[in-house]
C-alpha cells in the first residue's frame, strides 16, 4: 500500500538545514494499521504530511497504492488525496461554519461526485460513526469527541483505501478516546489501511504492529503480540 | 462544482459580515466617485446621434478675407455666410441637409403674457438628420421649406407654457407678426450638449423650430454669433445677407464614403467658381467633418471632465489597493480552512476560483451601492450645476453607466482579489494542520 | 538605530510593505494634481477685473411688441429708461451699453495701427456716457463720451448704413467713403498698439478702411473672453437698442447698495400698457455663475481629495494594524527580550515612516509623471514645487497618524504572548 524508500525531506530557512526525514525507509502493507511513534520534534509530522501528499520530499522514493508519487504535480496530488487518503487529524480540522453534513460533503464535492451519491455516502459514514442524528448540528455545538467521530466520518465518506491518523485522541479524554480508536478499528477491519501517528502507547496498543521514529529516521519495528498470528503483514526495516 | 464554490464563497462572506462590509464600502466609495465622474463626461461624450453620427459632417468654407487665417483653431470659420449656405442648399448630394442658426423671437399666445423664446431655423430635414424624437405630431415636410409654410415645432418645455402641454398639433401660435401652424412636439431628447450649433455655449435645444426660409420674409436676425470682414456693400437687412458676415452652420448627410468624396469635390468647385467672382480671396480650403470628430474640434467634452474621470479611476485604483490588503488579511487568517481543503483534495484551481468569486461577489455588491450612492451623487451635482446651465438634467445615469459601474466593479475586485487569491491557493495543504 | 533590521524585515514582506508604497505615491500622485486644478481655478476666479464690480447691475429691457420694429419708439423708450434710471435712488451713474461683463464673450473687432502689417483682436463695445464713472476705472488720459457724442455718432452711423459705400478689391472703402471714429481704449490695448506712447490722436484702422481715433485711455479693464483678448478693449460712441436685443445697460449704484437698486429698477421700468421683458442682474451673480463650472470641478475635485486622503489614510491604518496583529508572538517575544513599550511603537512608527517616504519619493515622480500626461492631453495645471511638498507634509502626517493607533496597540502587546501557544 505505502512503500517508503530512503525519503528525505529538509526544511531550509537562510541560516539552517533541518532534517526532517533522513533516509526514511517504511513499508505498509494493504489492510495494515500501523502505529507510528516517536517522540516530539522525530519527524512523525514529517512523515505523515509526506505520506498524505501533504508536502513534496526531497529525496528518496514514495510509491503509494503501487504508483510512484514522487513527481506529481499538484493537482494530481490533490486527486490522489481526495480519492485515496482520508485525514483525520488531532485538532479535528472541522471547518466551524459549515454543519456536519457539509463537512463530510467537502471531499466528495472536489470529487465532483453526482448529489445522490453524495447523499448516499455521507449518510452512511455518519451512521458508521453512529452521528446520523446530528447531521445539521454545527461543530461548535459537538463535543470533542463527537467532532473526531465527524473528522472520521468525513474520511471515511470518500471510501480511502489508506486513513492516515495524526495523533486522533490527542485532544480526547480516554473514554471519547477509545470510541474513535474503536472507529479506526472498525475501517481497517472493513480493508482499510490505517497509519496512525502518535505517541501515546495505549492508542498504539490497537495497532498490528508499531514503528519507532527517531530523527527522521525508522529505528524500530514491532508487532503486535497478539495479532503476530493474524498474519497481517510484515514490517520491514532497513536503517 | 462552480455553484458548490460561489455557495462556499458566499458563506465565507456571512461568516464575518464586519470586514464583508468592509469591503464592499471600499468599492462602493470607488466605484461611486468613478461612476460620477464618468457620467459627467458620458453627458458630454456619447454619441449624440447613435447609429449614423459618422454619416453627419458639418460644412465649412474658408470664405475669410485678410491678411491672416481666421483666428479659430482650424484656420476656418466656423460658421457660412447667407450667399454660401442657401447656394450649397442646392446640391442634391446629400441625402439630407440643413443650414440653420439660432434667433431669439418673440410670441404672442392667445392668452397670456408675450414671451421671448429661442428659435432655431432650420430645414425639414433637421428632425430626420438628428434623430428627434416627436411626443406629438412630426416635423415639416420639404414642401413646407419652400413655401415657406408657416410650422412650427415646439420643444416640451415650450408646448407646456403654452399649450399646457396638451396635444397641440394643429393649433395656432403667433410669432411675431405671422401666424404659426403647430406641426410637432418634441419628446424627451435625452441630449446634454446642443451639438447641432457647437458655436456657442447654451446647453439646450431651443424652444422653437421654423422653416429656414422665413429669414427674408421676417427678417430674421442670428442671436449666435456673427464673424465678418469687409462690411457691407449694401445698406439694411439685404445688406446684411449679401455680406460676408458667417453666421450659419450647415449640416449634411452623407450615407457613403463616395458621396462624402462627391460632396466634398462639390465644395471645391463652388469655391473655385465664387473665385472667380472675386470672393474667397484666401487659398481653397473647404472641409467636411464628421460630427464625432467636430465636437472633439469645439471641445464638447470639457477637458476638465476628462482630467476629473482620470482621477477618479485612479482614485477607485487607490481604493482597490487598500481592499487588496484587507482581503489578504482574511485570506492568510484562513489558512488553517484552506489547510484542510487542501488535505481533502481541492485542487490549487479549486481553492483560487473560490477566493475570487468571493471577491467579485463583494465587488458586484459594492458596485450595486456604488451605483446607487454615484446616483445620489449625480442628484447633488445636477442641482448644484441648475444654477448655471439652467438644467437639472444635465448628467444622468443610463444603462451604459450601470454597465461601466458593474465593469468597473468588477475589475476593482479583480485588482485587490487577485493577488490575495493567488496567496490563497499557494498555502500548503499541510501548513495550518497541526496547530489551530 | 535599527534601520537595518527594519529595512531587511520589510524586504521580507514585499508585497504588503509595497502596497502601503503604492497606495502613498498614487495618492499623492492625483492629490497633488487635484489641488493644482483647484489653484488653477482659484487663480481665475480671484482675477480683478478692474471694475466696481460689487456696485454694477446689468438692465435688459425688451419690447415685446412689434410696434417697436420702428426705430423711433425704441429710442423713445430708451431715452425713457435712461431717464428712469438715473432718478432711482442709490444710482451713481448709469451707461447705455452692449458691455456685460463675466460672461466669458462680448463683441470684438480686428484693427491695426494705421499702416502697421498685422491686425489685432479686440473687444469692442458701444456706450452713450463715461465708461470710467459707471464701471469704477480710472481714465488715464483724454476725455469720455457724453450723450451729445452718443446722438451725433449714432446719426452719422445710422446715415453711413444706409447708403451703399463703394469698395476695392479687397474690401475695403474708399477714401471718399472712409469712416473717422472716436474711441476710448483700455491702456493695454493702447501699449500693444503704440508701446508705451503716446496714445492720445493715435489712429487705428479696421479691416473696411475706416478709421478709430483714440480719445481717451482708460485703466484697468479685464473681461474674459474667448480669444485671450481679455484686457483689450475699445469703446465707441452710439446707442445700444434694437428690436430682436432690447436696449443694454450698465447702472452703478452707490456702496453697499446694489441689491437695493437692482430691486427698484424692476418696479421703476415697469410701465403700464407696455408688454417688456425686463432683465435684471448683479454683476456679482453674473460673474457667480459665470464661474460656476469652474467652482463645481473645483468642489468635485476638493471632495475627491479629501475622500482619497481619508481612504489612504484608513488603508494604512489597516495593513499596519494587519501587520501588528500578524506579528504579536514576535512583539511579544521582542518584549520578552527586553524591548520596551517605547521601542515597539518607536520601531513601528519608524516602519511606517520609511513606507511614506519611500511612497512619497515614487509619488513625487508620478506627480509630475501624471500632470506632464494631463497638462499635454486635457487641461491641466502645472504642478508647482509647493503643492508637492505641501501634499508630501499632508501625507506624512497623515501616514504617521494613521500608524499611530496601531502601533500603540502593538506597544501594549504583553511579553507573556511569546510563550502562549497561540
Amino acid at each position: 500500500m505505502l512503500q517508503m524508500t530512503g525519503v528525505k525531506k529538509i526544511y531550509r530557512t537562510e541560516l539552517v538545514e533541518t532534517h526532517a526525514l533522513s533516509d526514511l525507509t517504511l513499508r505498509v502493507r494493504e489492510g495494515e494499521f500501523v502505529a507510528v511513534m516517536g517522540p516530539s520534534g522525530s519527524g512523525k509530522t514529517s512523515f505523515l504530511n509526506v505520506a498524505g501528499l501533504l508536502d513534496a520530499f526531497d529525496e528518496g522514493q514514495y510509491l503509494l497504492d503501487g504508483r510512484d508519487v514522487s513527481r506529481l504535480s499538484d493537482a494530481e496530488m490533490s486527486r490522489i488525496r481526495n480519492e485515496k487518503i482520508g485525514f483525520v487529524f488531532q485538532s479535528f480540522n472541522l471547518i466551524p461554519d459549515l454543519d456536519v453534513y457539509d463537512n463530510v460533503d467537502v471531499p466528495l464535492r472536489y470529487r465532483r461526485l453526482g448529489a445522490a451519491e453524495r447523499r448516499r455516502r455521507i449518510e452512511r459514514a455518519l451512521e458508521q460513526v453512529g452521528l446520523a442524528s446530528r447531521m445539521r448540528h454545527l461543530p461548535s455545538q459537538l463535543s470533542g469527541g463527537q467532532q473526531q467521530r465527524v473528522a472520521i466520518a468525513r474520511a471515511l465518506a470518500g471510501e480511502p483505501r489508506l486513513i492516515l491518523a495524526d495523533e486522533p485522541t490527542g485532544n480526547l479524554d480516554s473514554l471519547m478516546a477509545r470510541e474513535v480508536l474503536d472507529l479506526l478499528e472498525a475501517a481497517n477491519e472493513r480493508g482499510t489501511t490505517v497509519v496512525m501517528v502518535t505517541h501515546g502507547s495505549e492508542c498504539a496498543a490497537r495497532a498490528h504492529r508499531r514503528v519507532h521514529v527517531l530523527d527522521g529516521k525508522v529505528v524500530e519495528v514491532e508487532a503486535a503480540p497478539s495479532l503476530v498470528g493474524a498474519g497481517h503483514g510484515l514490517a520491514q526495516a532497513v536503517g | 462544482m462552480l455553484g458548490y464554490q460561489l455557495r462556499t464563497a458566499a458563506k465565507s462572506l456571512r461568516r464575518d459580515p464586519g470586514h464583508a462590509g468592509l469591503v464592499v464600502l471600499g468599492i462602493a466609495l470607488g466605484v461611486a466617485v468613478a461612476t460620477l465622474f464618468s457620467a459627467i463626461h458620458h453627458a458630454f461624450a456619447r454619441d449624440p446621434v447613435p447609429g449614423k453620427s459618422g454619416s453627419l459632417y458639418y460644412v465649412r468654407l474658408d470664405s475669410w478675407g485678410g491678411d491672416k487665417p481666421h483666428p479659430h483653431r482650424s484656420g476656418l470659420p466656423p460658421q457660412l455666410t447667407f450667399r454660401d449656405a442657401t447656394a450649397l442648399q442646392r446640391s442634391d448630394i446629400p441625402a439630407r441637409q440643413s443650414a440653420m442658426f439660432k434667433a431669439t423671437l418673440n410670441v404672442f399666445p392667445e392668452a397670456g403674457q408675450p414671451r421671448r423664446q429661442t428659435a432655431r431655423l432650420c430645414s425639414a430635414d433637421f428632425f430626420a438628420m438628428f434623430d428627434v424624437p416627436f411626443e406629438y405630431g412630426a416635423g415639416w415636410d420639404r414642401k413646407a421649406d419652400a413655401g415657406p409654410e408657416p410650422v412650427v415645432v415646439l420643444s416640451r418645455e415650450a408646448n407646456e407654457r403654452f399649450f399646457g402641454g396638451a396635444d397641440s398639433v394643429g393649433r395656432r401660435l403667433r410669432i411675431e407678426e405671422r401666424e404659426f401652424r403647430v406641426a410637432g412636439v418634441v419628446g424627451r431628447w435625452p441630449v446634454s450638449i446642443k451639438f447641432y450649433d457647437l458655436t456657442q455655449g447654451a446647453p439646450s435645444p431651443e424652444d422653437l423650430f421654423l422653416p429656414f426660409n422665413f429669414v427674408r420674409p421676417m427678417q430674421i436676425r442670428t442671436s449666435g454669433n456673427t464673424d465678418g470682414w469687409g462690411g457691407s456693400a449694401a445698406p439694411g437687412f439685404e445688406g446684411f445677407l449679401a455680406s460676408e458676415s458667417t453666421w450659419l452652420q450647415m449640416w449634411v448627410e452623407l450615407p457613403t464614403e463616395e458621396r462624402a468624396r462627391a460632396y466634398k469635390s462639390f465644395l471645391d468647385a463652388y469655391v473655385l467658381d465664387q473665385k472667380k467672382t472675386g470672393r474667397f480671396p484666401r487659398p481653397l480650403h473647404t472641409r467636411l467633418t464628421p460630427l464625432l470628430e467636430w465636437m472633439d474640434e469645439q471641445n464638447a467634452v470639457p477637458p476638465e471632465t476628462t482630467a476629473m474621470m482620470a482621477v477618479s479611476l485612479l482614485f477607485l485604483a487607490v481604493c482597490a489597493l487598500n481592499l487588496m490588503g484587507l482581503l489578504m488579511a482574511k485570506f492568510l487568517s484562513r489558512g488553517a480552512e484552506i489547510g484542510v481543503r487542501r488535505a481533502l483534495g481541492a485542487r490549487r484551481l479549486d481553492v483560487f476560483v473560490q477566493h475570487v468569486l468571493e471577491c467579485e461577489l463583494v465587488a458586484l455588491a459594492g458596485g450595486a451601492l456604488g451605483f446607487g450612492l454615484a446616483a445620489l451623487g449625480l442628484f447633488g451635482v445636477n442641482s448644484l450645476a441648475k444654477a448655471i446651465v439652467l438644467r437639472g438634467d444635465l448628467f444622468r445615469l443610463d444603462l451604459a453607466m450601470a454597465g461601466f459601474a458593474a465593469a468597473a466593479a468588477l475589475a476593482a475586485g479583480l485588482v485587490a482579489g487577485l493577488y490575495p487569491a493567488l496567496r490563497a491557493c499557494r498555502v500548503p495543504p499541510a501548513a495550518h494542520l497541526k496547530l489551530q | 538605530m535599527e534601520f537595518g533590521p527594519i529595512v531587511r524585515a520589510m524586504l521580507r514582506n514585499k508585497v504588503r510593505f509595497g502596497l502601503i508604497v503604492a497606495e502613498i505615491a498614487l495618492t499623492l500622485a492625483v492629490v497633488t494634481n487635484c489641488v493644482a486644478l483647484i489653484l488653477h481655478a482659484r487663480g481665475e476666479m480671484s482675477r480683478p477685473s478692474g471694475f466696481d464690480d460689487e456696485a454694477l447691475v446689468r438692465v435688459d429691457a425688451r419690447q415685446l411688441d412689434t410696434s417697436y420694429r420702428d426705430e423711433g419708439r425704441l429710442d423713445e423708450a430708451r431715452r425713457r429708461d435712461v431717464e428712469a434710471l438715473r432718478a432711482t435712488p442709490g444710482v451713481r451713474s448709469v451707461m447705455n451699453t452692449n458691455f456685460l461683463p463675466w460672461t466669458g464673450g462680448g463683441s470684438s473687432t480686428e484693427v491695426k495701427p494705421l499702416g502697421a502689417p498685422t491686425m489685432l483682436r479686440t473687444q469692442v463695445y458701444a456706450t452713450d456716457a463715461s465708461v470710467s464713472a459707471t464701471l469704477g476705472v480710472a481714465l488715464e488720459a483724454g476725455r469720455e463720451f457724453t450723450a451729445a457724442d452718443a446722438e451725433r455718432d449714432a446719426e452719422r452711423l445710422r446715415a453711413l448704413n444706409a447708403t451703399r459705400r463703394e469698395r476695392d478689391a479687397a474690401g475695403k472703402v474708399g477714401a471718399a467713403d472712409r469712416y473717422l471714429q472716436d474711441v476710448v481704449v483700455s491702456r493695454a490695448l493702447a501699449e500693444l498698439a503704440f508701446g508705451p506712447g503716446p496714445h492720445l490722436g493715435q489712429l487705428l484702422e479696421d479691416s473696411d478702411g475706416d478709421h478709430y481715433q483714440i480719445v481717451g485711455v482708460i485703466d484697468r479693464f479685464y473681461n474674459p473672453y474667448g480669444w485671450p483678448i481679455h484686457e483689450y478693449v475699445m469703446f465707441y460712441a452710439n446707442h445700444v437698442r434694437s428690436y430682436e436685443g432690447g436696449a443694454a445697460f450698465l447702472v452703478r449704484a452707490e456702496p453697499g447698495r446694489a441689491a437695493a437698486v437692482a430691486r427698484a429698477i424692476e418696479e421703476r421700468l415697469r410701465r403700464p400698457g407696455e408688454a417688456r421683458e425686463i432683465q435684471v442682474r448683479l454683476i456679482t451673480d453674473v460673474r457667480d455663475k459665470f464661474f460656476g463650472p469652474q467652482r463645481l470641478v473645483s468642489m468635485l475635485m476638493g471632495s475627491v481629495v479629501v475622500l482619497l486622503l481619508a481612504v489612504t489614510a484608513f488603508g494604512v491604518g489597516g495593513l499596519t494594524s494587519f501587520s501588528v496583529t500578524e506579528r504579536t508572538r514576535q512583539i511579544g517575544t521582542r518584549r520578552a527580550l527586553g524591548a520596551t513599550t517605547g521601542a515597539v511603537l518607536r520601531y513601528f512608527l519608524l516602519e511606517n515612516w520609511l513606507l511614506t517616504t519611500a511612497g512619497l519619493a515614487l509619488g513625487g515622480a508620478l506627480a509630475v509623471g501624471l500632470n506632464v500626461l494631463l497638462v499635454s492631453t486635457v487641461a491641466g495645471a502645472k504642478l508647482h514645487a509647493g503643492v508637492v511638498a505641501l501634499g508630501m507634509a499632508a501625507l506624512w502626517a497623515a501616514g504617521l497618524g494613521a500608524a499611530l493607533l496601531p502601533a500603540r496597540r502593538a506597544a501594549r502587546t504583553s511579553p507573556a504572548v511569546a510563550t502562549r501557544n497561540v
